[in-house]
């Protein structure tokens, strides 16, 4: 197990790379020079240049690159072209409202999305199912925006109840939860459902009914933990995606996180800053990869027999 | 004479599908003594596997429904008892064996893990200890050692999951114990170590026993009494002395036998029973069999035939209609 995740690890190295070359190159290839940008049109060509070479935009590409990821490596993302602060201190400003705002939306869309899936999968046919059913295809073709904007009219306009943006207190961040989550907590009711129907079917469910177990431990125990695999797989992906900043979701509440940090970014072509929130957020992505692989192993013994093998 | 456990008189069992009603069980009688071994033989989908799911009323839901008849178990009316009695009769009165030891066991837990929840369920006094005394000891019972009691699944063979079924079943020492086709997925050699436990657990506990198979062999070996099933109907019951030396038989009876190869005889072919067993969606007029039957007569195609006895041999045939 623990060889396993040493091995995942080590595995990070070449993917992080691989990830920072194309990004690297991507960002390269777009057009616009960050010094004429940052100066304005009338500055001279003397400016631009002094400029250019104290960003270290200067030099071939490859040179540019291995000097970018020596710095990296040594903990130094550069320095933001806008704000001039530290690339590092600028994503990390905004990381925790993207954080909160991703777990909110993720505890959301999982706990009611298994606690649905698996009513739905229970009394399948139901009227109860039935409305699970058209839920899930109401959440998953809302948009996004659309549901933002007709929350913050309903209940911070009208109703008042809740903050219509900003990340001052703990409940600002119901609604943009309930936002991000919306499509989140569709697949998560979908996989659920198709997974406990699979399994609820399965011999040894009938097996725990034959023992005299009450239906409550049959689901719940025998059947939950089974069907839980793949919708942890879903679970990890969606965490990723969460975690990688939910754009509309940050624009609608007026949240700044890492969503709006990048498009801002971009739209300035302050590379630095995309590059460095960009390979943090592959980084992140590829330990919740891993997490959710460890979290298999505990819930089936199969696959901690697999890992264990080598 | 011996004391009535579990008595089932006209039972019919539907399966309700989008395309067809499946009239799985039609009209079965059938009783078993406190102790005794009842060999349910048959072809597959004769309703065999569905009787033993009726008796613990664990048809599918939605999908099996008992239309008719009833199932009588120990005095009490299986039918109309109630989830909450029918889960306290589950695993520790009446238990299965299930066809397929593969799939019978849930994957995530430890194999003591599902024994232990058997024990514990039914005796909610236990403590931890007692109950792992218990697994382990029917671990011994059945012949596998008790200290892999903390193993999955998964790393035991489909002898040794048979076993852990078994044992599994065998746990809260049961009056009656359903074991569909305990058998059939083993292999041949393993058949016999698990028979033999089979019928050693039997008279160590005393349990009675529905033997679901359709091998006579294994009926031969096991059983006190024998039913063979078709569509859904018990033809011919009676003590396996009847059924295999008796000099009545029903004509399916007759063809059954008759399709075993004789080691003594060089043959180049079987002689199977000519045809298919009817579609249980669509079932013939009259006698089920009488599609198939050498010996069919105007009357079957038209009229069920009756149950004709002779010391509690019992076969439903038109033939025997002038006795």
């Amino acid at each position: 197990m623990l060889k396993m995740v040493v091995r995942r690890l080590l595995m990070l190295i070449p993917v992080l790379l691989g990830v920072s070359i194309i990004l690297y190159s991507i960002m390269s290839l777009t057009p616009g020079d960050a010094a004429s940008l940052m100066l304005g049109n009338a500055a001279t060509p003397e400016a631009v240049a002094k400029l250019r070479a104290e960003l270290g935009l200067d030099g071939g590409f490859i040179e540019r690159y291995v000097r970018w990821l020596g710095g990296v490596l040594t903990g130094d993302f550069g320095i933001s072209y806008k704000t001039r602060n530290p690339v590092f201190t600028e994503v990390f400003a905004r990381f925790p409202n993207t954080c909160k705002l991703a777990f909110t939306a993720i505890a959301i869309s999982s706990i009611f999305g298994i606690l649905f899936g698996v009513l739905s999968a229970v009394k399948q046919y139901s009227i109860a199912d039935n409305i699970v059913v058209a839920l899930t295809l109401l959440l998953s073709s809302v948009p996004d925006f659309w549901l933002g904007l007709m929350l913050i009219l309903i209940v911070s306009v009208k109703y008042g109840l809740l903050p219509m943006s900003g990340v001052d207190h703990w409940y600002s961040f119901v609604l943009p939860g309930i936002t991000a989550a919306a499509g989140y907590l569709a697949n998560t009711i979908r996989m659920t459902r198709t997974s406990m129907l699979d399994v609820i079917r399965s011999d040894y469910i009938r097996t725990a009914r034959a023992k005299g177990c009450p239906e409550r431990t049959v689901v719940f125990q025998h059947a939950l933990r089974n069907a839980l695999l793949p919708v942890v797989t879903l679970i990890g992906v969606n965490m990723g995606w969460q975690l990688g900043g939910t754009v509309i979701t940050e624009q609608v509440y007026a949240i700044p996180g890492i969503g709006t940090l990048m498009i801002q970014s971009i739209r300035q072509k302050d590379t630095p800053v995309v590059l460095g929130a960009l390979v943090f957020i592959a980084l992140l992505s590829s330990l919740i990869n891993l997490a959710t692989d460890i979290l298999y192993a505990y819930i089936d013994p199969r696959i901690k027999s697999q890992y264990a093998k080598g | 004479m011996a004391e009535k456990l579990l008595e089932i008189k006209d039972l019919y069992v539907q399966y309700h599908t989008d395309d067809a009603t499946v009239c799985a069980v039609n009209g079965l009688d059938l009783s078993i003594n406190k102790g005794e071994t009842l060999g349910l033989v048959g072809e597959t989908g004769a309703g065999k596997t569905t009787t033993c799911l009726s008796i613990l009323k664990l048809l599918p839901d939605r999908v099996g429904e008992i239309t008719k008849g009833s199932i009588t178990y120990n005095g009490e009316d299986i039918l109309a008892a109630s989830e909450e009695t029918m889960r306290a009769i589950r695993g520790k009165e009446i238990s299965m064996i299930f066809q397929d030891p593969m799939s019978a066991l849930n994957p995530v837990f430890t194999v003591g893990d599902q024994i232990g929840e058997v024990v514990k369920l039914h005796n909610p006094s236990f403590s931890n200890e007692d109950v792992i005394d218990r697994v382990e000891s029917m671990f011994k019972m059945v012949g596998l050692p008790p200290e892999r009691r903390t193993e999955y699944p998964h790393q035991f063979s489909g002898g040794m999951k048979q076993r852990i079924v078994i044992a599994m079943a065998l746990a809260c020492e049961p009056l009656l114990l359903l074991a569909d086709e305990p058998t059939t997925a083993l292999d041949v050699t393993i058949q016999a170590q698990v028979l033999r436990l089979m019928r050693q657990l039997k008279e160590k506990l005393q349990t009675a026993m529905i033997l679901v198979t359709h091998d006579l062999g294994v009926v031969a070996q096991t059983c006190d009494k024998v039913a063979i099933m078709y569509a859904g109907e018990a033809i011919e019951t009676g003590t396996v002395e009847d059924i295999f030396d008796g000099e009545d038989h029903h004509p399916y009876t007759v063809g059954l036998f008759g399709s075993i190869p004789d080691l003594t005889v060089e043959t180049d072919r079987l002689t199977p029973i000519d045809g298919l067993m009817p579609d249980p969606a669509n079932l013939p007029q009259g006698c089920k069999f009488s599609p198939r039957c050498p010996h069919c007569m105007d009357i079957c195609k038209n009229e069920s035939p009756r149950a004709y006895e002779k010391d509690g041999h019992i076969i439903r045939c038109h033939l025997f209609d002038n006795k």
